[in-house]
């Protein structure tokens, strides 16, 4: 086996040093620092664009909450517009009610009086009619018995009853 | 048919002799280089634009990257990762060792016992290094592990340092043995083409096949011989 031969050992062993240890000299000073550079570069670069990520995540919340408390500001604003706008309406209704009550109550005692007023007057014009029929029938059934102060008392007890 | 050992043969390009040890430059030797420029160039175009969001050359590295990384910090931990730039190279150049090795007419300088061990037992080497410089001389604790009686420390520490310098050595056995036998496999089945004429078609098919598994096999060998020095040096950096 010329793997075996040990004719070559000293001159690949020789070899074999000089060039790993040029390779290991390239690959340290060289290619290694040129990789770990742009690694680095680009770990930097990411770790920057998370920061920025979180900052801008912080001033998502930050708005949301701003956002949250004046939505919180706004409907107690609108509420309490509300309750004023509610108890001044209620009011208003209230005050209308009351003024719409004595005015119909008015009316109502007003409408009774002149009934009354009417009925009166139509009670007396119904006595003065009846008074007049009673004494047209007396005057022609001739009943000389009875005078005109029987007929207008007859007439004011039936028309009281 | 050819010999299938006949492509594992060294060829000296350049003969160099200094103090009487023979340090010719080799076809092994070549693709070693080759590995190391390949890969050297590979990085320099897919890095030459450099952008934030990488494009799909740019992924390339930064994809092998992080999966050194990732395997390097699973299996070590954190504190291992100063020692990234040596995994990182281990994986690259015996990964571009497997598949360049894969070229028709190539050299799989991966296959040898010599540039494996060699490489194996470099790993060996920075792992007591390290070891030595965290634990001083702690370190030799290693080979007597704590809680151990003394009495047995005969028996223990011959154990532990078998058990220690066998493992450059199972690392390199396991990649030199699929290498090998990957290519010879290749190179067996490529010699029935010329022999059958027209029923060529079928080894030339199943070649292609085994190419393709050769692949996955050579950065599969990559993967398993960086993540036990990954597993090495975690001994080395955090105890027996």
């Amino acid at each position: 086996m010329p793997q075996l031969n040990p004719t070559w050992f000293i001159s690949q062993f020789f070899w074999l040093c000089i060039c790993f240890f040029f390779m290991l000299f390239l690959m340290s000073k060289v290619f290694i620092p040129k990789i770990k550079d742009i690694m680095e570069q680009r770990q930097r670069k990411i770790d920057d664009y998370l920061v920025k990520a979180n900052q801008i995540k912080e001033q998502a919340e930050e708005s949301l909450k701003k956002y949250q408390e004046a939505l919180a500001q706004a409907t107690a604003d609108a509420n309490n517009a509300l309750d004023i706008s509610r108890k001044e309406m209620n009011a208003y209704i209230a005050k209308k009610q009351d003024e719409m009550a004595k005015k119909l109550n008015a009316r109502l005692l007003e409408g009774e009086a002149q009934i009354k007023e009417t009925r009166e007057k139509a009670l007396k014009e119904v006595k003065n009619v009846s008074k007049e029929w009673a004494l047209d029938i007396v005057a022609k059934l001739e009943l000389t018995k009875i005078d005109a102060e029987d007929i207008k008392k007859g007439v004011e007890k039936v028309v009281n009853d | 048919m050819s010999n299938p050992m006949e492509q594992f043969n060294i060829q000296p390009i350049i003969p160099i002799k200094v103090g009487g040890y023979d340090i010719s430059f080799t076809n092994s030797s070549l693709f070693m280089v080759l590995a190391v420029v390949v890969s050297a160039l590979l990085f320099a175009v897919c890095l030459r634009k450099r952008t934030i969001v990488p494009s799909l050359s740019q992924s390339v590295p930064e994809a092998i990257y992080e999966f050194i990384s990732n395997l390097l910090r699973e299996n070590a931990g954190t504190e291992a990762l100063r020692y990234f730039p040596f995994i990182f190279t281990m994986f690259l150049f015996v990964a571009f060792g497997n598949l360049l090795g894969l070229f028709p007419y190539s050299f799989t300088f991966t296959s040898h016992v010599a540039a494996v061990g060699g490489l194996s037992l470099i790993a060996l080497l920075f792992n007591v290094c390290i070891g030595i410089r965290k634990k001083k001389w702690g370190y030799l604790r290693t080979f007597m592990p704590r809680g151990i009686p003394a009495a047995l420390a005969p028996l223990i520490v011959p154990i532990e340092m078998i058990s220690f310098l066998s493992k450059p050595f199972s690392l390199t056995v396991r990649l030199v043995a699929n290498m090998t036998v990957g290519h010879i496999m290749l190179k067996i089945i490529a010699g029935f083409v010329l022999v059958l004429g027209v029923g060529g078609v079928v080894p030339v098919l199943f070649n292609s096949c085994i190419v393709v598994f050769e692949i996955f096999i050579a950065l599969l060998q990559a993967f398993i011989y960086t993540v036990l020095s990954c597993i090495y040096l975690s001994d080395a950096v955090h105890g027996h």
